[in-house]
């Protein structure tokens, strides 16, 4: 079977009433654990899995699937809107999305976040289609010595991300990695800074820490303030102007293609590839000096690229049945419980599985735009509410959000004490973003560092002589100190 | 004040009862806890038993999962609930790791251990293309030179750590083993060659077996062959004794039972284990039927407790 046959028999099975009506029920819930804050797509999944126990297996992955790529079209609303990304991939999306909701082109961030989705989704599933088996296989070039240099190039980055100082930055992903060692150390299994405390250890949940660092910490800096602050009103047109547009479009291809091949990287995952669309932004785009102020391009990039990824994710799962990350692995699950193992045979054996699957994306991100866009004016209303009512609902919804992750009700204490130092913090010209983004890779960048290492029994030269890896950790000391020399050579003009 | 599902389901049962509180056990559902998150290996057996069961008993059986810890959490929360026969609770190998390495602050004695469902299979599985044909050729690397062969596991403490070390000290070679976390990434690093080998549930590879790229399976840790794979020897048949099989799963209540809650309990856990479809479940997923009940399964228990505290302290992971 060709791709394109493939493709054509998938639609067949994707627009079957019973799989067209899952599809729309998944990307829905998507939709809406996207919105919430905490809530996020692996846990639903996770809610909803005995549920798909009677459903037929190409049914449930349809639905499942529609979550996964569902939540990343919502995860950008809250955080344009009130500065709380819905998802952690959202995260970057905070930076311009906000600032333009601030100037009153919040109806234009939320249909430039939705229109560059659409557009990613829309085209990674074509590439997932076509060259997935080739693809797959860089997954597995990618061995424990290249992810530690992957992760550290990250870490570097993210210290780049804000607006301010790098120094600052660097000190907050320093905290990041040493609260990201709380928990079972990986090589002895020993409990570290866990005070004793059986939840602690399987290390601090990423979910209460950046609810409190954004929501809850926001919420107390507006209450700090005396006067109320300026409502931001939309202003001018709802939709984005054409210059707007003409902005947004190279912005998102190229966060499309970051996101693309981040996704398929195991451990890459949505969040990593917003990331690094938002540098690489910053750095190449021609807009780059406003990025920060409220530029489409910092809407457009991440948010394209985090749709890409979620797509591409399912690259190494469905080619060689192996999970790029934790909703990966979930998906896979509920395929098992169907007593379906997918591996490389997939292909093959399940055609109506995988391209049913594939082609079912198309239809989920067609559904999703439709769904979307009418939403963005309903959304902008929301700016209208005034802070005495805005405040709390923010922070029941971030301390609910805490406390759905795992039942436990030390994860919204959690969740409010990661808010008051966030607070205090940002008081001291600190920015959160580099603290929790360093929480998100910290654990596997341990894991792979030291993975790598035992592997070269103790030999560091491991991560000069593989190419891979050699030419990342160029990368990332290359990216710490270029802009060091830059400033150091006096400026032209 | 905590409200949980099982309080609700228990109040909402116990209303049109209260005036029939003498009633027959079982008179209203129950509950099974599960001690890890929905989607994992004890969570789909724990569902698959809990409809046998459900259809022995004539009662609901509500599935809860409650994560963390390696199982810690969940059975801690167990251990406090009412051990009236309406919450059971899914146990395993993991229990007695967890009691051992001080997560779960309670002996493994301290349940209700009704009975033993089921058994996975550990297999040593290398990669595709490996120069490593065979468990001769893996023995004669391993012991040529100390850390000479790296062996990934599912994580430090798992079973599959505990496993690796035994399998070194019964070849008498040092295996230069490195923890990845959860199978999947295990399998990633092996499939890429990245890793020499791995331990792996035998389940996992199966759909890699025989693919230009895939996995070659070395040997099997259970006693007798696999019937998923054959010509594969056993560890036992090439003389290499004390390595863990494989994980097991058992169903358990909170200390204390009633003794004739007890009895009808012990009764349709037996029957649900002759049921074909869940017999069928563990075909599908590679997992041996291994029922076992009574003083055979105290004992079982008690030499569990032996062998991993053993390996446990080898790894320096228990005092």
């Amino acid at each position: 079977m060709t791709p394109f046959d493939g493709l054509l028999h998938g639609l067949l099975v994707a627009v079957q009433p019973l799989h067209l009506g899952f599809c729309l029920l998944g990307v829905l819930v998507g939709t809406a654990v996207g919105v919430l804050p905490g809530l996020g797509p692996a846990a639903t999944i996770a809610l909803l899995l005995p549920a798909t126990y009677r459903l037929d297996p190409v049914a449930a992955a349809i639905m499942l699937s529609g979550i996964y790529y569902g939540s990343q079209y919502g995860g950008s609303t809250t955080a344009i809107l009130v500065k709380v990304p819905g998802e952690s991939s959202s995260l970057v999306t905070c930076y311009d999305g906000h600032e333009m909701a601030r100037r009153g082109r919040a109806g234009a961030a939320l249909a430039i976040a939705a229109l560059a989705s659409f557009a990613a989704g829309t085209l990674a599933i074509l590439g997932l289609g076509l060259v997935a088996p080739l693809v797959g296989r860089i997954a597995l070039a990618f061995g424990p010595a290249e992810y530690a240099m992957l992760m550290l190039l990250g870490l570097v980055l993210v210290a780049r991300l804000g607006q301010g100082p790098v120094v600052p930055a660097l000190i907050m992903v320093v905290l990041g990695l040493m609260l990201a060692t709380v928990g079972q150390d990986p090589v002895s299994g020993l409990e570290r800074h866990t005070f004793g405390i059986q939840e602690l250890i399987d290390g601090i949940d990423l979910v209460p820490v950046f609810l409190g660092m954004y929501g809850v910490a926001e919420v107390l800096a507006q209450i700090e303030r005396r006067e109320p602050p300026p409502r931001p009103v939309p202003t001018g047109r709802l939709w984005p102007s054409r210059e707007e547009a003409r902005a947004a479009v190279p912005a998102a291809a190229r966060g499309g293609a970051i996101g693309f091949v981040l996704g398929v990287l195991p451990g890459g995952g949505a969040t990593l590839a917003s990331i690094a669309a938002y540098l690489a932004e910053k750095r190449f785009a021609a807009g780059r000096d406003r990025l920060g102020q409220g530029a489409v391009e910092g809407v457009a990039a991440p948010e394209a690229a985090n749709n890409a990824a979620a797509t591409s994710a399912f690259v190494p799962l469905l080619t060689l049945g192996i999970p790029a990350n934790g909703v990966m692995a979930m998906i896979l699950a509920a395929l098992t419980l169907h007593g379906l193992r997918p591996g490389p045979q997939l292909v093959t054996q399940q055609p109506d599985l995988f391209w049913g699957v594939i082609a079912s994306m198309y239809v989920g991100n067609l559904a999703l735009l439709v769904l979307n866009l009418p939403l963005v004016g309903l959304f902008v209303q929301l700016l209208r509410l005034p802070y005495a009512a805005l405040g709390p609902l923010i922070l029941v919804t971030c301390l609910i959000g805490a406390f759905a992750v795992t039942g436990h009700a030390g994860e919204a204490v959690l969740a409010v004490a990661f808010g008051a130092l966030g607070h205090g913090l940002r008081k001291l010209g600190f920015e959160p973003t580099p603290l929790v983004l360093a929480l998100v890779l910290g654990r596997p960048f341990e894991e792979a560092l030291r993975q790598a290492l035992q592997l070269a029994r103790g030999d560091a030269t491991v991560f000069l002589t593989k190419p891979i890896a050699a030419v990342l950790l160029a990368a990332a000391v290359l990216a710490l100190v270029a802009p060091l020399l830059l400033k150091a050579r006096p400026r032209h003009g | 004040m905590r409200l949980d599902r099982r309080g609700v389901l228990a109040g909402m049962a116990a209303l049109p009862l209260a005036a029939r509180a003498q009633d027959k056990y079982p008179s209203k559902p129950l509950t099974l806890v599960v001690p890890f998150d929905a989607g994992g290996g004890t969570d789909q057996v724990g569902r698959a038993f809990a409809e046998a069961l459900k259809a022995q008993l004539g009662q609901p059986i509500a599935v809860q999962n409650i994560g963390g810890a390696g199982g810690a959490v969940g059975l801690t929360r167990l251990s406090g609930m009412a051990a009236d026969g309406y919450t059971l609770g899914m146990g395993g190998g993991f229990l007695v790791s967890a009691s051992l390495r001080g997560a779960l602050k309670l002996p493994a004695n301290e349940f209700s251990h009704l009975a033993r469902l089921s058994q996975e299979a550990f297999v040593l599985g290398v990669p595709a293309a490996s120069p490593l044909k065979t468990m001769q050729d893996f023995l004669a690397a391993a012991r040529a030179k100390p850390e000479a062969v790296s062996i990934g596991t599912a994580g430090a403490g798992a079973l599959t750590h505990l496993a690796a070390q035994a399998l070194g000290d019964a070849a008498k070679a040092k295996l230069n083993i490195v923890h990845f976390a959860g199978g999947a990434k295990l399998l990633t690093a092996v499939l890429g060659a990245h890793a020499d080998a791995g331990v792996f549930s035998q389940v996992e590879v199966l759909p890699q077996l025989n693919q230009p790229n895939g996995v070659r399976v070395l040997a099997t840790f259970t006693r007798a062959p696999s019937a998923k794979l054959p010509g594969v020897p056993t560890l036992a048949s090439l003389g290499l004794g004390g390595v863990p099989e494989g994980p097991w799963q058992g169903v358990l209540a909170p200390k204390g039972l009633p003794g004739p809650v007890r009895a009808v309990l012990a009764g349709a856990v037996a029957k649900a284990q002759s049921d074909p479809q869940w017999l069928a479940f563990l075909d599908k997923n590679g997992l041996a039927p291994s029922p076992l009940t009574g003083a055979a399964y105290d004992t079982f228990l008690e030499d569990e407790v032996k062998t991993i505290g053993a390996l446990l302290k080898a790894v320096g992971l228990s005092q």
